[in-house]
């Protein structure tokens, strides 16, 4: 009875080990002989739990994800709160990204998210489980905006799936600009965010 | 006089080779040796044009950005210039997307921007030289936006440079929804980047 529990206990320090260094570092970096040292288990176990070096990466990256994407719609969920208009969320959602104490934790949150997703696309192994999480993310974030929908607060020329695609697409782009020349300024990317969200039929 | 032309055929072979290695393989497979013996030349002539394995690396994707943005502003070249209506540059680019003999032309080309942005994110030393492609590419696309909104053509509710980077969200972040349990088709696709062409003030 106990070894079940025993095994699921060094299965989850291994991936907590592993997480946490992609946190800090490239996948490239990643050694089995660091993480034995930091578990204290041997090579054979892990390989046991996860069959090679990269199925541990895939399964520390898609537990981060699903990490990730649960704050994300928690985030969300927490600005749409019963807001009535546009620019009540905008207003909310300004309150939070601008946060100080947050803003580091949103950048290498939106960052590891792209390094996944690219990960993803180029590994079949990953795919699969990948679009399952992508899936159930993309669905909660869609259901918050059908309620805000029915609430008049986000515009109706998008459908609620669309424009939880279109949230994400904007979620994710800051990546892109946080290494531009001139990196966007939280107001011009709420001010982007909120023309694709206030369009409406005429 | 002749060793100049020289050295820059051999930098340039040595980047054709890794290219194209890059387009077919995860940059953990790009082996110094298998470039040797493509090229006919020793690891030390390569390691004397690029410094390293990663400087080699970061050179080519680099590369393959620099071609895949020209071969896109040609794209949207002939989707903008004298478009005399949103409608106009969306069925041209549906042309331009749905033509099925170049079909996972798209679809590689945004699955290989988003490697290397990701690659660029997390490496200083792409950072730069990627930042200042970027940069031009989007000065260019929102050239345009400056001229379509001039002429009234598509919504003014963002300003030129901000349309230009929802814009290459969209096209870029189609790589998500690639690889999701559902995805997103042309049409449905499409619709979304109207939204992002048409938002005007009111």
């Amino acid at each position: 009875m106990e070894q079940p529990e025993r095994s699921e206990d060094s299965r989850q320090a291994v991936l907590d080990a592993v997480c946490r260094r992609l946190w800090g570092h490239d996948e490239s970096k990643i050694r089995i002989a660091d993480i034995c040292h930091e578990t204290g288990l041997s090579s054979s176990v892990i390989y046991n739990y996860f069959r090679s070096r990269q199925g541990l990466i895939d399964a520390a990256y898609l537990t981060i994800y699903q990490e990730i994407a649960a704050g994300v719609v928690a985030n969300t969920r927490e600005v749409a709160d019963e807001v009535t208009t546009n620019e009540a969320f905008i207003d909310n959602l300004r309150a939070m990204i601008t946060d100080p104490a947050r803003r580091k934790e949103f950048e290498s949150r939106r960052h590891m998210r792209l390094r996944i997703a690219t990960a993803a696309i180029s590994r079949a192994s990953m795919q699969h489980d990948f679009a399952l999480l992508q899936h159930e993310f993309l669905a909660d974030l869609s259901g918050c905006f059908a309620d805000m929908q029915a609430r008049g607060a986000v515009g109706d020329l998008l459908s609620p799936d669309q424009l939880a695609i279109m949230f994400e697409v904007c979620l994710l782009m800051r990546s892109f600009t946080d290494i531009a020349i001139e990196p966007l300024s939280d107001e011009e990317w709420l001010g982007m965010l909120e023309a694709v969200l206030t369009s409406a039929h005429d | 006089m002749v060793k100049h032309p020289r050295s820059d055929d051999t930098r340039s072979a040595v980047l054709d080779v890794v290219c194209q290695r890059l387009w077919k393989h995860d940059e953990g497979l790009i082996r110094i040796a298998d470039v040797c013996s493509e090229t006919g030349l020793s690891s030390s002539v390569i390691y004397n044009h690029f410094r390293s394995r990663q400087g080699l690396i970061d050179a080519a994707y680099l590369e393959i950005y620099r071609e895949i943005t020209t071969e896109l502003l040609d794209v949207f070249k002939v989707v903008m210039t004298d478009a005399d209506s949103a409608e106009t540059i969306i069925e041209r680019l549906r042309e331009q997307i749905s033509d099925p003999a170049h079909e996972h032309v798209w679809e590689d080309r945004r699955h290989m921007r988003i490697r290397v942005a990701t690659a660029a994110i997390a490496r200083n030393s792409m950072r730069q030289e990627f930042a200042v492609l970027q940069d031009a590419y989007l000065r260019a696309i929102a050239a345009y936006f400056t001229d379509l909104q001039e002429r009234g053509v598509v919504g003014n509710l963002l300003a030129p440079d901000q349309q230009a980077i929802m814009f290459e969200s969209c096209l870029v972040l189609r790589s998500f929804v690639d690889i999701a349990v559902e995805r997103v088709d042309d049409d449905n696709w499409l619709g979304m980047l109207a939204i992002v062409l048409g938002s005007s003030q009111h």
